[in-house]
């Protein structure tokens, strides 16, 4: 559904991300690792439409994504839970979803999704007339991913969703991210913690200094030697 | 010593005027960071309007508030779209508050102030409204003023309620506020971001428009009356707080006292300077203002 072909990114003149190619097919978990400052989040910031493409395109279900506005990007169903979270902190966790849930084909079920996402997420319902910013970080990555889930996506990014949370909810944010895949939502994420997203990605792409360097499946790339030396320290 | 109390009342009333187009201001300032010098001038120009529907047509410009707020809701709307915008998306790679829509502001500020000298001229236009001939008194027949004053103040209060109802209990105000807050991230949820910047500057003029048909009441038109309110309603905000709809409200009263008091005590001239200083300690020693935030 998701097709990059060949992209180029970058800020202000500077090219991070060269000719990059991915794609993600319905129902999938497509991951995508590798180092530090290697141009991950840029990717997806283009991808989004934070930062204008320097080259290639992005398609999604054959139309044409490049260079719209982030909003216009949301509303055709590609939804980014961004790096570091991202909450509006002066609102309160209600709010949040809320604006998440902003446009109007969204309000229409809106009282449904926040149903879903209190089940999902039960301490959320406990803390939803609080102001945002005051959640541990652990609750405000959920809030992060609950309010992108609000926007009924077809297709979800995250960036770091396991980033800054206590083990035990890591495990929590992946058995998460699998129901929300088998709920028939496709999910494009980036990660740190490879081992555990290997594990439960269909595809993984490997991107060093902002080119793809290896792509095959999750399983497929656990058993990789070099893949093994250089993320996952074995 | 009677003068001065006299003189506390009568400042809160001008103060309340102060705060009402203070609060234009400080709602464009909240959600898009840009500072409109323009207020002035775009306040001036709603004067003119009412004025011309009272001379043409009779209409007083209480009632003129019908077709004025909402022109000058597009007029602002309009501002933000085809001239902020651009300076924006232009600076947007790292700024915040691009130093060039500042400027841009500054000059749109003179240009029509001149447009309006061009077409009516320098003189002092006055309008003599049913409001501003009622005189209003305490049973001690101490404290006297007009029922226009007093509808200024508490227009400026009604403003500051409507706008915090917008923007606090509405489904657009959250919106606003979210983009306020992250406009990165408002994108991402599906927030038409300039749109609410200029849904956000449309509201801050037709709120300048409101505090104009109060003002008209009791003062003249003139093509040069808002240099001075722009330069006061700027001072009020940062007084009150960059962005805080009470401040705005607050600091106007601080403002409309310190001057009519001030005027009692020593000389209306020393008391002018001494708001100015009141201005310059508040930035020094809390550049927040005194209901700011961060
Ligand atoms: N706004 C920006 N302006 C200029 N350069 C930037 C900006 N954001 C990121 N960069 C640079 O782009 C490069 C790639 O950054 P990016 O955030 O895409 O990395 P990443 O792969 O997501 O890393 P991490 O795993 O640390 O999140 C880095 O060298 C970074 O310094
Ligand atoms: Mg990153």
């Amino acid at each position: 559904m998701l097709k990059v072909n060949n992209l180029c990114a970058g800020y202000e003149g500077l090219e991070i991300d060269h000719n990059i190619s991915i794609e993600v097919g319905e129902k999938q978990i497509v991951a995508i690792v590798g180092a530090n400052g290697v141009g991950k989040s840029t990717l997806l910031k283009a991808i989004t439409g934070q930062i204008k493409l320097m080259g290639g395109n992005v398609e999604f279900n054959g139309e044409d994504l490049s260079n719209l506005p982030s909003h216009k990007v949301m509303r055709k169903g590609v939804v980014l839970v961004p790096e570091g979270r991202q909450l509006f902190p002066m609102l309160t966790v209600d709010e949040n979803l809320n604006v998440g849930s902003s446009t109007k084909e969204n309000r229409k079920n809106r009282r449904e999704n926040k149903e879903k996402i209190y089940e999902m997420f039960p301490v959320l319902k406990e803390r939803s007339k609080q102001k945002a910013g005051t959640l541990s970080g652990g609750e405000q990555q959920m809030v992060a991913t609950s309010r992108a889930l609000m926007g009924n996506p077809k297709l979800l990014i995250m960036d770091e969703p396991s980033w800054g949370l206590a083990p035990i909810l890591v495990t929590e944010m992946f058995e998460a991210i699998k129901d929300i895949r088998d709920n028939g939502t496709s999910i494009l994420i980036v990660e740190q913690n490879v081992q555990k997203t290997l594990e439960i990605a269909d595809k993984a792409y490997v991107i060093e200094q902002g080119t793809v360097v290896m792509e095959g499946k999750g399983s497929e790339l656990l058993l990789d030697e070099d893949l093994k030396k250089a993320y996952l320290g074995m | 010593m009677e003068n001065t109390l006299l003189a506390i009342p009568q400042g809160i009333i001008l103060g309340g005027a102060y705060g009402a187009i203070a609060l234009g201001l400080s709602v464009i300032f909240g959600v898009t960071r840009v500072i409109n010098f323009a207020q002035g001038s775009m306040l001036m120009a709603s004067c003119f309007l009412y004025y011309v529907l009272y001379e043409n047509y009779g209409i007083d410009p209480y009632i003129g508030i019908i077709a004025v707020a909402p022109i000058m809701f597009l007029f602002g709307y309009a501002v933000q779209k085809f001239l902020v915008k651009p300076l924006i998306i232009r600076e947007r790679a790292s700024v915040i508050e691009p130093t060039s829509v500042m400027m841009m502001t500054i000059g749109f500020d003179f240009a029509l102030m001149y447009l309006f000298m061009m077409i009516f001229g320098a003189s002092y236009r006055t309008i003599k409204t049913t409001a501003s001939g009622i005189v209003v008194k305490t049973a001690d027949g101490m404290f006297t003023t007009t029922l226009s004053r007093i509808i200024a103040l508490i227009a400026g209060l009604v403003l500051a309620f409507a706008l915090w109802f917008i923007f606090n209990k509405t489904e657009l105000g959250t919106k606003i506020r979210a983009v306020a807050q992250n406009r990165t991230a408002a994108g991402l949820c599906g927030v038409d971001v300039f749109k609410s910047y200029s849904i956000a500057f449309g509201l801050g003029v037709a709120a300048l428009a409101v505090s104009g048909a109060c003002l008209l009441q009791f003062l003249y038109a003139q093509p040069n009356m808002g240099t001075m309110f722009g330069v006061k309603s700027f001072m009020i905000v940062v007084l009150g707080g960059l962005g805080s709809i009470p401040g705005a409200l607050i600091g106007g009263v601080i403002f409309g006292v310190v001057e009519t008091v001030g005027a009692q005590l020593i000389t209306g001239t020393a008391a002018t300077m001494l708001s100015f200083v009141l201005f310059i300690i508040v930035l020094v020693v809390k550049p927040t203002g005194l209901f700011g935030k961060k």
